[in-house]
């Protein structure tokens, strides 16, 4: 069982750098991370979608 | 301007290179994990120990492909958050439900029974192993069906009612999303062209051990499985790829122009058989697309709307309009999109200023036009044209490998069948050096499906520079460079661990 405990490797090493790093340090959900409620993302969103010349 | 653009190319193209990568390894999943069920029933059903060796060979690349190309789909979603958040949030509970069954359903199921399988040979009954064994294979092709779901939803989406509340799609019809004709034809070409690139990747492997005058016998039993497997999976991916081209000019016809480089509509068009765009060629300038080009008559008309003299709109005629042939323009819906949009900033204004009466007359108006309200954003008509030059080829790349997939089945099928297969030097270099197009065909593919669609991020709705989060272009150039790093990192490792295999070779197994 070498290759299954050097895909468990591959798979362990993988799942971490997608998970901790990647996740953490670079993929912060936009939405999430800037505004606390649902209203004031739906409120956000809307003015996007209506403030075209801004874009 | 030119900040949002540069922006929206660099989202774009990390997310490109993420589906790319991931697409690497998706479908031979889908394949060969029924190509090994299919070898371990042949075990059971024959109680033969040499089967249950050679479905233990193919295994483990099934194995080395799963654990490596494992969680690479799961980077697109932290994208979808960050670089996509108006995109998410507009999607809302659409995307989000096929998405969340996919991870509940199909992919802990799949990812449990593969424990079983790959761990469990000695450890539960062979009725039970086989069972599981079948089970991996419908849970990854139950995977891909849930994301196929949801990306016919952006390829044409129904089911839903966009909130002016809470600027979300809510679904109210489940069963229109799910049986979504989009998403069906989707679907099924996709897992077919997934069995096609495993047969292929059977044949390629097994034609190496005949060249090198090593393990003969499984190769050649081998082939003969794959070949059969491969032959009638490409039938069903030939009449998917009709009924999904078929779609395509229904609700994506601009798409299906691109496809075929035609500029001006046609009545009996044809399908480029072989052709090579100009490349001064631009939308309008009634030049002659191709410098040279060779077409199958009416192919095209029969092709989009199963009738040969039926008329096809070309770029322009989409673009400009066509009277003669009812087909609006896009200068039309553009001008439907302003007021749409226009309705929904009024319904938000006279909402906050409690005036309901004129915010109600604005939300009627906003439904009568929202169908088409990200045509709105649009600069200039002609930004509703995708890269012609790239999905012309990509198409005409991913038919004729098609076609020659199809015609190396049924040349292995019969000489593994006149057990002339071994001689045939020629052919079995053809199937080892066809694998590489076998791959280059998937990819091609989802540029057709995903390029094609462009700008849309979803049909008509929202063009993709809408669809983006104002975040540093900065983040995403770094995060793209750090996706290209690691994603090639894994291929070299799956290439490297699956070569050594390869190289070992059944005799570990036999």
């Amino acid at each position: 069982m070498k290759l299954g405990k050097r895909l468990w490797l591959i798979i362990l090493i993988k799942l971490f750098i997608i998970f901790v790093l990647i996740k953490v340090l670079f993929f912060p959900n936009h939405l999430k991370t800037n505004f606390k409620t649902d209203s004031e993302r739906s409120a956000y969103i809307l003015e996007q979608l209506t403030q075209t010349e801004e874009r | 301007m030119e900040n949002t653009d540069l922006l929206v190319d660099w989202s774009r193209a990390q997310f490109a290179l993420t589906a790319l990568y991931h697409w690497l390894f998706v479908p031979l999943t889908l394949g060969l994990t029924f190509i090994v069920a299919i070898m371990e029933t042949i075990y059971v059903k024959t109680g033969n120990e040499w089967w249950k060796k050679t479905t233990k060979f193919w295994m483990g690349l099934l194995a080395i492909n799963f654990a490596v190309g494992l969680a690479t789909g799961i980077i697109m979603e932290f994208e979808f958050g960050t670089n996509w958040s108006n995109y998410s949030w507009i999607v809302g509970d659409i995307f989000g439900a096929p998405i969340a069954i996919e991870g509940l359903m199909a992919f802990f199921m799949e990812s449990t029974f593969f424990a079983i399988m790959f761990f469990g040979w000695e450890k539960v009954s062979k009725r039970m192993h086989l069972t599981s064994t079948w089970l991996v294979a419908l849970g990854s092709n139950l995977s891909a069906l849930w994301i196929l779901v949801a990306n016919g939803w952006m390829q044409h989406p129904v089911g839903m009612k966009f909130n002016p509340d809470t600027a979300r799609n809510e679904m109210d019809n489940f069963a229109e999303v799910f049986f979504n004709p989009n998403a069906v034809s989707k679907f099924l070409h996709t897992i077919s062209s997934g069995y096609v690139l495993a047969s292929l990747f059977v044949i390629a492997i097994s034609s190496w051990y005949l060249i090198k005058k090593r393990d003969v016998l499984f190769a050649k039993r081998s082939i003969l499985v794959a070949s059969s497997f491969g032959l009638l999976t490409s039938i069903f991916l030939l009449a998917s790829g009709d009924d999904s081209a078929f779609n395509v000019a229904q609700k994506q016809p601009m798409k299906l122009a691109a496809m075929e480089g035609l500029y001006n509509g046609e009545s009996r068009a044809g399908i480029i058989f072989a052709g090579v765009l100009d490349v001064d060629k631009d939308i309008g300038d009634k030049k002659d697309p191709f410098y040279f080009s060779l077409e199958i008559p009416n192919a095209l008309s029969f092709l989009g709307y199963h009738a040969l003299d039926a008329f096809v709109p070309g770029v322009d005629d989409l673009v400009y309009g066509n009277e003669k042939h009812h087909v609006e323009s896009v200068i039309s819906k553009m001008e439907k999109g302003k007021i749409a949009l226009q309705a929904l900033t009024d319904y938000k204004r006279f909402k906050k200023e409690g005036n309901m009466v004129e915010a109600e007359k604005s939300r009627k108006l906003f439904e009568k036009y929202q169908s088409v309200m990200g045509y709105g954003y649009l600069e200039k008509p002609e930004d509703a044209v995708p890269s012609v030059p790239l999905i012309f080829y990509s198409f005409h790349i991913m038919v004729a490998s098609g076609s020659w997939f199809l015609l190396l089945f049924i040349l292995t099928l019969y000489f593994s069948m006149t057990n002339a297969l071994a001689d045939k030097k020629w052919l079995l270099w053809a199937g080892l050096m066809t694998l590489p197009m076998g791959y280059l065909a998937q990819e091609c593919g989802w540029i057709v499906a995903e390029a094609g669609r462009q700008p849309w991020a979803i049909q008509d709705i929202l063009p993709v520079g809408m669809a983006t989060s104002n975040i540093s272009t900065t983040s995403v150039q770094i995060t793209f460079w750090l996706f290209a790093v690691l994603f090639t990192g894994l291929l070299i490792a799956e290439v490297k661990i699956m070569l050594t295999q390869i190289n070992i070779g059944p005799k570990g197994e036999h």
